[in-house]
């Protein structure tokens, strides 16, 4: 009889425990304290999902009866944030794309501060908004596709399953609607359910979705970009002009180069008129050596203009321009594009700050010295002295200055016309 | 003037060498680890200037490529019957480097242009040359 109770015993403790320290107990833990207790019994540990940022922070996915929940905790495992999330909707494929369309609900984990958002071909409608800086010192808004991301917030991405079909995955970048993890860190919303098998699964419920970087893309006619503004009347138009520096490590802006990856970092130009009319042209463009491999040898080399539509940054600074003022930026555009490139004295800093400043920018930024390349220089312009310039100046009080913790994306370019 | 023809001497000794002693000697090691492109096509260059300036910070890939250039500096003052094990030995720290660099930060941006291309291929010839050199020589001692 002892030894039958004590076997009993024994397994009665096992059921209900799971492993100390283990994803399930964490998460029971923190919920234990967050939830009260008729909402614990929802919850299905089971189910966890577990992936680490870059930052060192935990993100934890489980099942919340028809809902979702998310649970940040830093690298002791102490409870962050967290929310409750459901995600309806479906993928429609075609022609090999596809886009996600449904809706997006969310609150914290007490259920307040409800959050509802309809997404449209994989982007949340409501965030997709640009307010542009007005000369009258009032605001403007003004409504175009993705004007602060390339990504949508829903990507999907698909693999061929065994059986011939094609499994969709749908990720989401709601850790960055949670502020959690940064804009391309994107969680897992729905996998392929059994029966399509062959898509490789992610042990987390969080990927990295970088882009492409714009170095790779092909040289502009940078006249045909300009030539885009003409078709805006200049009477009552709103012109913006915006210097954004996309440092080499993001969150580490006293690093003058990314030596893990021969990342120097870019700065490049946005431009923005708006007509009274409701028109507008926007365009990012940047300058780069017309083959990166001659950089080093410290000469002047050939240069060309890149489309920057979409391009990373970690900070940038916009002024608002009359139109003379935004026409000098786009002859100084021109007439800098076609200037050689010298990573120590010419490179896309100068560019950028000349551009900026023959619109009225009036911007100097403090020298760096790049390894290797004094150049009878005491100091070049790197994309690394114009974030801190910045940093700098928001502190200082000077408006229109973002400076993003980790990063964000300019917008998009109209791109060349005749 | 003796000093001279000996330098004289050397070089063509080097130029007419055969091409496994040519590719195989520590100084076309150095050489071509040294101009390895990496990079993007908006910034990149020999693999040489990254392992110098990144040695001062310390990175593992920097620094594990100092010491196989060392080794492979110091196998080319030593005797022909202890340089062979050095010369590999930096030739793998510079391999460790290299593939470090490359697979460990996701740094192959560049390495589908022409350029980067030939000059890998330069360094893996290289490594064959230099390994089947150890063999050789391996060989001929038992």
């Amino acid at each position: 009889m002892l030894l039958l109770g004590g076997i009993l015993f024994l397994s009665a403790c096992h059921k209900n425990t799971v492993p100390a320290g283990s994803d399930a107990d964490i998460v029971q833990r923190i919920l234990h304290e967050q939830l009260n207790p008729d909402a614990m019994k929802e919850i299905d540990v089971s189910g966890v999902q577990h992936s680490v940022l870059r930052n060192g922070h935990q993100i934890y996915k489980l099942p919340f009866g028809k809902e979702n929940i998310v649970i940040e905790t830093d690298a002791a495992h102490q409870f962050v944030k967290g929310a409750i999330y459901t995600i309806t909707g479906s993928v429609s494929p075609s022609n090999g794309h596809a886009s996600f369309n449904g809706s997006f609900s969310r609150s914290d984990l007490q259920r307040k501060n409800p959050v509802h958002w309809s997404i449209e071909k994989g982007s949340v409608k409501e965030l997709h908004s640009f307010t542009a800086v007005t000369t009258n010192g009032g605001q403007q808004h003004v409504n175009y596709e993705c004007s602060d991301c390339t990504l949508p917030e829903v990507v999907v991405s698909a693999s061929y399953g065994s059986g011939g079909g094609i499994d969709w995955f749908t990720w989401m970048s709601l850790l960055a609607m949670f502020d959690m993890g940064t804009q391309n860190d994107y969680l897992v919303v729905n996998m392929p359910s059994g029966g399509g098998g062959g898509g490789s699964t992610p042990a987390g419920p969080v990927v990295t979705i970088d882009q492409e970087n714009a170095e790779n893309k092909t040289p502009i006619d940078i006249k045909k970009f300009m030539n885009c503004f003409g078709s805006v009347p200049d009477a009552g138009a709103n012109c913006v002009v915006t210097i954004s520096t996309d440092i080499p490590m993001d969150g580490h802006p006293e690093q003058i180069f990314d030596w893990t990856t021969g990342n120097p970092g870019h700065v490049y130009i946005e431009l923005y008129k708006a007509g009274a009319n409701g028109s507008l042209i926007s365009q990012n463009v940047g300058f780069y050596p017309g083959y990166g491999f001659s950089v080093l040898t410290g000469l002047d080399v050939p240069s060309k203009m890149v489309d920057n539509a979409g391009h990373e940054y970690n900070a940038r600074y916009s002024i608002s321009v009359t139109p003379s003022q935004f026409q000098a930026a786009i002859n100084a555009a021109q007439y800098l594009g076609a200037q050689s490139y010298n990573i120590a004295t010419n490179n896309c800093v100068d560019f950028a700050l000349g551009v900026f400043n023959a619109a009225g920018g009036n911007l100097s930024i403090p020298g760096r010295q790049i390894p290797g390349f004094p150049n009878g220089t005491s100091g070049s312009n790197t994309p690394q002295g114009l974030y801190q310039k910045l940093d700098d100046m928001k502190a200082a009080g000077t408006n229109n200055i973002d400076v993003i913790g980790s990063k964000a994306y300019g917008g998009n370019s109209h791109g060349p016309c005749n | 003037m003796d000093r001279v023809t000996n330098k004289s001497k050397s070089i063509l000794k080097f130029t007419a060498m055969k091409p496994l002693q040519f590719f195989s000697h520590p100084l076309m090691q150095l050489f071509s680890f040294s101009i390895i492109m990496v990079g993007s096509s908006n910034f990149g260059g020999p693999f040489i200037y990254f392992v110098f300036f990144a040695t001062a910070q310390g990175y593992g890939y920097a620094v594990t490529g100092m010491l196989g250039i060392a080794l492979t500096i110091v196998s080319t003052v030593m005797r022909a019957n202890r340089s062979l094990n050095v010369q590999l030995s930096g030739l793998g720290l510079m391999c460790l480097s290299f593939g470090w660099f490359v697979i460990g930060n996701r740094a192959r941006a560049g390495m589908r242009d022409v350029l980067p291309f030939l000059t890998i291929l330069l360094f893996v010839g290289v490594c064959v040359a230099v390994v089947t050199k150890g063999i050789e020589v391996h060989r001929r001692e038992q």
